[in-house]
């Protein structure tokens, strides 16, 4: 063993340890949640289709707001923290259309409820 | 190369220590608090599965693996973001539970709504059924009341048909005043006012025809022949005018419809000189006067 040769792996443990770090760490060698975003939008517009707005307005304003963030962590090359906002934008906006779907379900039952009442009273008329 | 290998070993050590090292530092173990990041997670859970729409709903075990991830986080920043997204998947299980349960009471209440609707038919068709029964039992009344009323009236007419023949037999004849008809000097016993049994028949006729027209009144007037005082033949004429009268009163002719009269031996038919014309002329003629007139 030459001390040449000791000296050439020392030296190559700097950059294995460095890289190390960075796989593990915190953060900047996550790409872009570009996947993730686009979910998020697709489930937002879905949301609003179902007429989200009238029925969950916080939750499809909740959502709205964390895809912007998303949005403006990915411009500043925040990727992990563009990752949590885009997967809390999207379970906003999929809690904003379940409960528009819940409300329109609940009317829907309670209109076909109306209309026997209406169609008793005419009938026993 | 024995050299080298082991050089090549030692850099393996070096660079799992490294890895080791590494990872204690970003791990950080325990969150302390824990409970606290978790609190609206674990209660959103509680109480979507306290919720009797979840049962079966998927969406639960989503929520439930999304509460065990959060657990497990290995730092407070994780555990938060993961508890966010098992609440959020708590509250949708519930929303999508109360969807599910909104639909299955509407399917329900679309069977109530056909069970109302072939009830109601159901009651139009019988109450249609019975309407019908009605005018079908009110048309059989009113059919057999129209056959009863034909029958009466043909009976009627045919009784009216046979009188006028019976009339007819009588040789009635027809005048200004009504229809008049002439019992012969035969029905009665010589010199007296007695009918004979002869005469029954003819008097029944005008008294069967009499009550079928009860708004016809009759003349009854008696003749005789020339023989005899005249006085005595107005007595006669008279007393048998009045038998007549009273056979048909007896028949059951009201009184005040007829009117008996002697007229003696002043309005002959016949020549007295022969014995022929003078039967013809002993004689008692009944006038069945026209409806409505009065008796004089």
């Amino acid at each position: 063993m030459t001390t040449k040769t000791i000296a050439i792996y020392s030296w190559m443990s700097v950059p294995v340890l460095a890289g190390t770090l960075l796989m593990t760490g915190c953060g900047n060698a996550v790409k872009p949640p570009t996947d993730k975003v686009a979910n998020a939008e697709m489930a937002i517009s879905r949301a609003q289709d179902g007429n989200a707005k009238a029925y969950a307005p916080i939750e499809i304003r909740q959502a709205e707001d964390n895809l912007q963030k998303a949005k403006a962590a990915i411009q500043a090359e925040e990727n992990e923290q563009a990752k949590y906002f885009a997967e809390k934008a999207l379970l906003d906006a999929t809690l904003a259309e379940s409960k528009a779907e819940s409300e329109t379900a609940r009317q829907a039952a309670t209109e076909m409820r109306e209309s026997i009442e209406t169609l008793r009273q005419e009938t026993n008329r | 190369m024995m050299i080298n290998t082991g050089i090549h070993q030692t850099f393996i050590k070096t660079l799992a220590f490294t890895m080791t090292v590494s990872g204690l530092i970003v791990g950080c173990g325990g969150v302390p608090e824990k409970d606290i990041i978790l609190k609206d997670a674990r209660d959103a859970y509680a109480e979507a599965k306290a919720n009797p729409d979840t049962t079966n709903v998927e969406a639960m075990y989503d929520a439930k693996k999304a509460l065990e991830k959060a657990e497990q986080a290995q730092d407070a920043e994780k555990m938060t973001h993961l508890a966010y997204l098992a609440q959020r998947q708590s509250q949708i299980a519930v929303a999508v539970g109360k969807r599910k349960a909104a639909e299955t009471q509407r399917q329900r209440l679309v069977k109530d709504k056909n069970r109302v609707l072939i009830d109601a038919r159901e009651r139009q068709v019988a109450a249609k059924s019975r309407e019908l029964e009605m005018a079908t039992s009110q048309a059989r009344r009113t059919r057999s009341q129209l056959l009863a009323e034909q029958a009466k009236t043909q009976q009627l007419q045919s009784q009216t048909q046979q009188l006028q023949k019976q009339l007819a037999e009588l040789k009635g004849r027809q005048t200004a005043r009504g229809l008049v008809l002439t019992l012969g000097d035969v029905l009665f016993e010589t010199g007296k006012a007695n009918l004979l049994s002869g005469a029954t028949r003819n008097i029944g006729s005008v008294a069967a025809f009499l009550r079928q027209n009860p708004n016809r009144n009759v003349l009854v007037e008696g003749h005789t022949d020339n023989r005899g005082s005249e006085e005595y033949n107005l007595g006669l004429s008279q007393r048998r005018a009045d038998s007549v009268r009273f056979a048909l009163i007896r028949s059951g002719i009201a009184s005040n419809r007829i009117l008996a009269r002697g007229i003696g031996e002043n309005r002959s038919i016949a020549s007295n000189s022969t014995e022929t014309g003078r039967q013809q002329n002993r004689r008692v003629e009944i006038t069945i006067l026209n409806e409505g007139e009065i008796l004089r």
